[in-house]
């Protein structure tokens, strides 16, 4: 009797297993059949970043709809996280897969991707004029060895963030500075100290001073060295000797070890943990995007200011900059109707309307001067035009991006939890060397 | 087993036929095809590859960090989930629930429960910090100090680890018949004498299976340091499959991460080798 | 009186160690439990200074579970999971057994050269082949469906090598007695290696559902419609570029655990001692 229970559940499941696998694979089959269905010309797919928002995509669905109500091109798009986004993109791309045709890129991919025949010169469907329609720094991001691969979508910068309740607790008052009268570096760490002194003397409420949004990033962190004059690489971006191992970089990078031994900035948080800190109300500074006021999980009101200066180095602010990109997949079917989605996107009304639902730094010249000149316009927003347009330090080019990151990353987070900074900026140097050494 | 003898002597074969040929196909092809990439890395064969490797110190770097962790994690699990196998093989009150709960860390997946130790462990607000400091010792950065990280590393991955190698060998325990240990105690054996004379010499097939699956998984074993310590600090935790990650995905140098995990390959079959030897040799 | 005394002993002593042992087992999901009934703000303000209040939420809320199954539907990728757990599991004891059993039984030839691709096929990390196993599978046209995530899973070098670990202390007298009197093979499957070394059919069953349960990569490349995406890839869509819903992470997390626990639970009665009917050694 146990048996034939067994036996007859067994079965039950055996079909039940079968019928659904064929059943996936049936709808699925239409998918893929779809995708390498050359006669399909007027859908094109777009693999994306998701807004992690409540499982909806309600940007990037508007902005499909949009597209196919001026063109008639439907749009499909596939999201992955931010983390994910990488990994499936680079995967699929060696693989030669033809499931994409336009897709979002990190800035710091693109001379990758160009470089390895992910992507393809975008030269064809953009006209000169169009080009000039991106400020500088932004193009020419999305350039590899003269060939225009990736358009920018929107760039970003570094203002700083102050938390506005907790400087009235602290009895303090909320800092202002123009961008030729800036406060400096050394000035917002000594704020940030008094502001600690009031407001958590013996360190029990776990409150940081003075921190960066993304800590031991190169993104945001370079721009200490390059507020001092300092660069990222040496010219054909293949070395870090000479660049790394000058006065700027271990000027900063000694400044910013004190910052934390003193502890005003942190120390042991992740890069995300750093942020939610900020966000849950428990900082008071904070060198951060311009994302940072709408991302707040409290209340606490949010002011910011113009980026700060080192004393002494008042001429060469320097901000982080750059953001996301479009391109086209060189494996598409569909390479004209990619390129009108991405122009969309990029220059056209698909842009307007990005810029309008995120806050997010326009890389088009009219509209950043639009921002600047409309006295109406958001203050934060102004402020980071101006710092887009005048203080933003491009990242580093160089093939090796991957390497170079994830080394630097490595030396920020070291000099912050305290190893010597001449040491580990020897190590750094050493380290990229081995991986140009491949390279070359 | 002995040998059968057989009547149909293609009877083997059709048993093999299914796993074989998904095997090929999913996992040996792939296999192959990485192992060629590594020969060429700039489409053509070569051994460029593997020397740039040899000359690359962030390569020893990591081929010392990986022998350093492993040596010590693989013995570690091993012996715990052992000895948490012998504790819930014994037939008291609620052993099943207790089975239940042991085995629950093993539930949790490698990537939250790297989040949770994570949290626990972090030098301002983690839980082990204030438990230390109820005793009066100073707060340890487990993360980010180069004398803790790896074993930071070892603690996530054994905490769950040893769930799982557990199973395997309350398997082996289990299959072990009764009536062996009541002639033991008849005879007056002891606890250790029965563990060291019985137990353990009757578990040896499992033992082997526990080595070879462990020592495979750790050596392996990568995201724990991805997500916590990212290789560092000062490359202390960089580990050869974390670097074979990142010259895959990050760096896009796929030839460089298909040598890495082929290096990685020979290392664990030689162990596999000599674990063999130990154990089963033995045998004859 | 003194064995009496002794043994008591001896199982308040057992008791002890179990209760440290499950203390070091369960605190961390116990942390991540109460994490899970609180609000990010709550979280994150409570961490520091550590005090009970970082163990024990000030007040508990389920927006977190409700969340996640409201906004994010949290329960299609649930669905998905154990779809595609299943069937590997069924195929993959299936498949994976037999092939054991013909290693573990038989002499034949290629048998060695057998044995050292299967433990090869399982030392080689996923990651590795990601690439090319996403090439073949694409090319078999079974990309962005059930059976491209559990095809590529059923043949498992590892689920081979646990059998034939435990086949090898299979009476083989019991199954020449058996084919002395004509059973035939599928029978002598079914009704005397199965029911005897359910143990094992367990262990491999349950290793394969976790295998698959945790796995990330591989969905992650084949599932590509969110229809049929597993549980690990939606518990990532939790966290954007620029924030992260810790608290959602770990209600996902938690729910994802207990699924298997459930299942294991009732497993449980078949880890029966001794097994005896003299099919194991003995």
């Amino acid at each position: 009797m146990k048996k034939r229970i067994l036996s007859t559940i067994l079965s039950a499941v055996l079909l039940i297993s079968v019928i659904l696998t064929g059943c996936g694979n049936k709808s699925a089959g239409e998918v893929t059949k779809e995708n390498r269905d050359e006669s399909s010309v007027d859908t094109i797919r777009w693999i994306t970043m998701s807004s992690g928002e409540e499982g909806k995509e309600t940007k990037s669905e508007k902005l499909m709809e949009e597209f196919e109500k001026e063109t008639g091109i439907k749009v499909e798009a596939e999201y992955y996280s931010f983390s994910d986004l990488f990994d499936v993109i680079e995967t699929k791309s060696v693989a030669k897969s033809t499931d994409y045709d336009v897709m979002l890129i990190d800035v710091t991919y693109v001379s990758k991707y160009a470089e390895n025949g992910y992507i393809t010169p975008l030269d064809d469907y953009f006209t000169d004029d169009e080009k000039a329609e991106f400020d500088n720094a932004s193009y020419t991001a999305g350039v590899w060895d003269d060939q225009m691969f990736a358009a920018s979508r929107n760039t970003s910068t570094q203002l700083l963030f102050f938390n506005q309740k907790l400087l009235d607790e602290a009895g303090m008052e909320a800092p202002t500075s123009t961008p030729e009268d800036r406060l400096t570096y050394e000035e917002v760490a000594e704020l940030g100290r008094q502001a600690l002194e009031k407001l958590d003397p013996d360190g029990s409420r776990g409150l940081i001073g003075f921190d960066f949004q993304q800590a031991s990033r190169v993104y945001q962190m370079n721009m200490l060295p390059n507020s001092m004059g300092g660069k990222n690489i040496n010219d054909d971006g293949l070395s870090l000797d000479g660049v790394i191992n000058t006065e700027p970089w271990e000027k900063s990078m000694t400044w910013y070890q004190s910052l934390v031994n003193d502890g005003i900035a942190s120390k042991g948080y992740s890069t995300e943990e750093v942020e939610a800190q900020f966000q849950s109300g428990n900082m008071v500074f904070m060198i951060g995007g311009t994302w940072t006021p709408s991302n707040m999980a409290v209340d606490d009101e949010v002011g910011c200011t113009y980026a700060p200066c080192f004393e002494g180095y008042e001429d060469t602010v320097a901000t982080g900059t750059g953001s996301w990109y479009v391109g086209i997949s060189s494996q598409s079917k569909s390479k004209e109707n990619a390129a009108k989605f991405v122009k969309f996107l990029t220059l056209g009304s698909g842009n307007d309307l990005w810029l309008e639902m995120n806050e997010d730094v326009p890389s088009r010249n009219e509209k950043l001067q639009e921002i600047i000149d409309n006295p109406e316009a958001d203050e934060m927003l102004k402020m980071a035009a101006y710092e887009a347009k005048n203080t933003a330090f491009p990242r580093a080019s160089t093939p090796l991006f991957g390497e170079y990151s994830s080394i630097l990353d490595q030396m920020w987070e070291d000099v912050r939890n305290g190893a010597d900074v001449n040491k580990s900026i020897d190590s750094a140097i050493k380290q990229f060397d081995s991986a140009a050494a491949a390279y070359k | 087993m002995g040998e059968i003898r057989l009547k149909n002597k293609w009877l083997p074969y059709i048993l093999v036929a299914p796993m074989l040929i998904l095997i090929c196909v999913f996992k040996i092809y792939p296999i192959i095809d990485s192992v060629i990439v590594s020969f060429r890395p700039a489409g053509e064969w070569s051994f460029a590859g593997y020397i740039n490797l040899f000359k690359d110190s962030t390569f020893w770097n990591s081929f010392w960090v990986t022998m350093k962790i492993n040596l010590v994690m693989i013995p570690v699990q091993v012996i715990i989930a052992f000895i948490m196998a012998l504790i819930v093989n014994v037939n008291i009150k609620g052993i099943k629930l207790f089975r239940t709960l042991f085995y629950l860390p093993f539930c949790i997946s490698l990537t939250i429960s790297t989040l949770i130790w994570e949290t626990m462990l972090n030098l301002n607000s983690g839980v082990v910090n204030s438990i230390l400091g109820v005793f009066g010792i100073e707060a340890q950065g487990f993360l980010i100090d180069t004398k803790w990280a790896w074993l930071a590393v070892i603690l996530i991955a054994s905490w769950r680890g040893c769930a799982y190698w557990m199973m395997f060998f309350l398997a082996g325990l289990k299959n072990i018949d009764t009536a062996i240990y009541e002639s033991a105690k008849i005879d007056g054996a002891g606890f250790l004498k029965t563990l060291f004379g019985i137990t353990i010499p009757l578990i040896k097939n499992t033992t082997f299976f526990v080595l070879i699956a462990n020592t495979t998984a750790n050596f392996l074993l990568f995201a724990p340091i991805q997500m916590a310590t990212e290789g560092g600090p000062q490359g202390s935790t960089n580990v050869l499959m974390y670097e074979a990650y990142k010259s895959a995905f990050r760096y896009s140098n796929q030839p460089r991460a298909a040598a890495i995990t082929t290096i990685l390959l020979v290392i664990i079959m030689s162990i596999t080798i000599v674990q063999n030897q130990v154990i089963n040799k033995k045998e004859r | 009186m003194n064995r009496k005394q002794k043994n008591i002993t001896q199982k308040l002593f057992l008791y002890l160690i179990i209760i440290l042992m499950l203390i070091m087992a369960l605190f961390p999901i116990f942390f991540s439990f109460s994490a899970s009934l609180r609000t990010q703000e709550d979280l994150f303000s409570s961490m520091f200074p550590f005090t009970i209040k970082s163990l024990i939420p000030s007040q508990v809320t389920l927006e977190n579970y409700i969340g996640i199954f409201n906004e994010y539907n949290f329960i299609q990728p649930i669905i998905n999971t154990l779809i595609v757990t299943v069937s590997t599991i069924f195929f993959g004891c299936l498949v994976n057994s037999i092939a054991a059993f013909a290693l573990s039984a038989f002499s034949f030839r290629g048998k060695k050269i057998l044995i050292l691709l299967i433990m090869i096929s399982f030392m080689v990390p996923f990651e590795a082949i990601a690439i090319p196993t996403y090439s073949v599978v694409n090319d078999l046209g079974m990309i962005d469906s059930y059976a491209g995530m559990v095809v590529p899973a059923i043949a498992d070098g590892l689920c081979v090598f646990l059998f034939m670990q435990f086949f090898k202390d299979f009476q083989v007298s019991l199954l020449e007695s058996a084919r002395v009197d004509g059973a035939s093979w599928l029978t002598i499957y079914f009704k005397i290696i199965m029911p005897i070394c359910i143990p094992v059919f367990i262990t491999a069953g349950l290793m394969i559902f976790m295998n698959q349960w945790n796995s990330y990569l591989w969905p992650l490349l084949v599932a590509r419609s969110p229809e049929i995406r597993t549980i690990q890839i939606a518990l990532n869509e939790f966290s954007g570029e620029r924030f992260v819903k810790w608290t959602y992470i770990y209600a996902g997390s938690m729910i994802s655990a207990i699924i298997p626990i459930a299942i294991f639970l009732p497993l449980q009665k078949y880890f029966v001692e001794g097994i005896t009917a003299g099919g194991v050694k003995g």
